[in-house]
């Protein structure tokens, strides 16, 4: 199951004057357009164009622009999955706005069996829509890989204005669509892997399903392999309940405007390190090192630099207080004040990466206590004081208890007059209400 | 003669014997597993002399409001209802409304409707080829629906929610 630009979606459900309308949403900062809805692709604004290239092309087309909301896209995202649950208990959600179904497959002829699971698709479809308002997209096949390409196909056919909905498995045109299907649409097949295939005299789907075995793990690695495997409908993807572990964690954000003090900087790289932190014991994992890194913009005036410091936690941890106290001595280390001449750095950005993640559990312990605050008794207190510090926050609202040099409110410098928002929030000047998730803001009706 | 009880605790379950007098807690959920839902009845009683409190045996739970409601289908929405316009079915201004997707409208069913880009709330009629929306309100007009007009119904209000000590 797919969502069809599915930030747009969320928008139009709880404001009918978007119907039919153009619309487009931006990414953190607005900085860059990340969701078109079919009339702004139709113009041909491509993805990920930055947003003040485009400002006055979409205003003369009537495009209507939304700063990212992501409170309602993920608990739309969260409803969508809701309903796939109410179809099949097997649903695996792959990100927020796909996810894999398994169904166990009717009796009966191959072309029986496509014609009863296209019109399954389409209820399912019906039910989504109707429950969520979310138009989406539902394909079958037997492997993960072959029901991606069913979905590009669904694509075709509702542009086509028939109903998004494909059955690969015994379809009577499967092999014509799969010659016809360019190989860098195949998922998982990346821009580079694409023209290698391409040089190879792979250039379709097909052609990928039919390259040999050796010449796969040979070129390429058993990725691909598995991959031109799964297009031959050998399913080397089972559904999985549990997602891949991270390895990587990265958090970080554009300053509403540029900083060049060491103690505005400092508060955005706590709390994105405290939100990492919050991020690693929701999913039971622990990192081994933190970094923060410190840029200004890449061009333009100014003088130019970015500048990224780390170092290993003793041990793997996800305490809130440990990663904090981590991440601002790297930021100590990475950050510079002036430039060679004495030009102050107009810093734009900072963040913190987590690396070296880990399950809990499986963190290697030091033999000495090397601080105090490591025996056990004192390891079990600062465990129950994370757990009550995310149960604060998730009860009062994300910066309810911080850690302190987060900053708090009434400390903030320069704090923007509309949100009490610290200086170095994202700017997010085209929100809509968060419809769902808050009191305060729900959809009015007369 | 000491009266065997259970305590549980985050590391799983141990057994142990409370002394008369002794305050036991019988459930115990760490803070990261507390979910939105309903909360699970927690008894206190005192071990008086070794005997259990006769109550013990008549805890249901709570009167849930999500269960009552279905508030947390992923159906369900809440909106904010604004103006006079249906004060005749008991829908005044400021007043929460939940609104169910999932049910087919009805003849006679308070429904949001999307109406020149806007949304509405109104009573949903159907006779025969008529359709209309009716304000519940003689001051306020009603909207008729031409043949082949199409009527988008956003959903079904299910519930009102009306803080009876006005707004604050």
């Amino acid at each position: 199951m797919d969502c069809s630009a599915f930030y747009c979606s969320c928008e139009r459900v709880f404001d009918p004057s978007l119907d039919g309308v153009p619309v487009a949403v931006l990414s953190n900062n607005d900085g860059c357009i990340i969701a078109r809805s079919q009339e702004v692709k139709d113009l041909g604004i491509p993805m990920g164009a930055p947003f003040f290239k485009h400002k006055r092309e979409l205003a003369e087309q009537g495009v209507r622009v939304f700063s990212s909301n992501y409170t309602l896209y993920g608990d739309m995202s969260r409803r969508v999955m809701a309903v796939l649950e109410t179809v099949t208990p097997d649903v695996e959600v792959y990100s927020i706005d796909e996810a894999f179904l398994s169904v166990p497959t009717p009796e009966g002829s191959p072309q029986a069996v496509c014609a009863e699971m296209e019109r399954r698709a389409v209820e399912i479809r019906a039910k989504v829509l109707r429950w969520t308002g979310i138009p989406v997209r539902v394909s079958w096949a037997e492997t993960k890989t072959l029901a991606k390409a069913a979905s590009e196909w669904a694509k075709v056919k509702l542009k086509a204005g028939g109903e998004p909905c494909v059955c690969l498995w015994g379809h009577p045109e499967r092999e014509r669509w799969l010659a016809s299907m360019p190989v860098g649409d195949v998922w998982g097949v990346g821009r580079r892997w694409a023209a290698k295939l391409e040089a190879l005299g792979a250039a379709t789907a097909s052609g990928l399903a039919a390259l040999p075995d050796g010449v796969l793990r040979q070129r390429f690695n058993v990725v691909l392999l598995r991959t031109a495997m799964e297009l031959r409908g050998v399913s080397c993807l089972p559904l999985s309940d549990a997602p891949v572990a991270r390895q990587t964690l990265v958090k970080s954000r554009s300053f509403g405007e540029p900083a060049s003090d060491l103690s505005t900087i400092s508060q955005a790289v706590a709390t994105h390190a405290a939100r990492a932190a919050e991020k690693l014991r929701r999913e039971g994992l622990v990192a081994g090192r933190i970094e923060a890194f410190v840029t200004t913009k890449r061009f333009g005036a100014g003088p130019h630099r970015s500048g990224c410091r780390g170092e290993m936690l003793g041990e793997a941890t996800a305490d809130s207080g440990a990663l904090v106290a981590a991440a601002r001595r790297s930021l100590g280390r990475a950050y510079v004040e002036f430039d060679a001449r004495g030009t102050p750095y107009r810093y734009r950005k900072a963040g913190v990466t987590l690396l070296e993640i880990r399950p809990v559990g499986t963190e290697q312990r030091g033999l000495f206590a090397v601080t105090d605050g490591d025996t056990a008794s004192d390891r079990q207190r600062r465990a129950a004081l994370m757990e009550a510090l995310d149960a604060a926050n998730r009860k009062y609202g994300k910066r309810a208890v911080v850690v302190a040099s987060q900053g708090c409110p009434s400390t903030l410098s320069r704090t923007r007059a509309a949100s009490g928002a610290p200086a170095w929030e994202m700017r997010r000047e085209r929100m809509s209400p968060r419809y769902t998730t808050r009191w305060d803001e729900l959809a009015v009706v007369r | 003669m000491p009266f065997p009880l259970t305590t549980h605790s985050g590391d799983g379950a141990s057994s142990r014997v409370a002394t008369p007098g002794e305050l036991v807690v019988t459930a115990y959920v760490p803070a990261s597993e507390v979910s939105p839902g309903p909360p699970l009845p927690l008894v206190l009683s005192r071990v008086s002399a070794g005997f259990p409190s006769p109550a013990d045996d008549y805890v249901e739970g709570h009167l849930d409001m999500h269960e009552l409601t279905g508030a947390l289908s992923p159906s369900c929405y809440w909106m904010q209802a604004e103006g006079e316009s249906m004060t005749g079915a008991g829908i005044l201004s400021g007043d929460r409304l939940l609104v169910d997707r999932a049910i087919e409208p009805a003849s006679g069913d308070v429904v949001v409707a999307a109406i020149d880009g806007e949304l509405t709330v109104k009573r949903f009629l159907r006779q025969g080829t008529r359709t209309a929306l009716l304000a519940a309100n003689p001051n306020y007009p009603s909207i008729e629906l031409c043949e082949g007009q199409e009527l988008v119904v956003w959903g079904v209000v299910t519930f009102v929610l009306h803080n009876a000590r006005g707004r604050s």
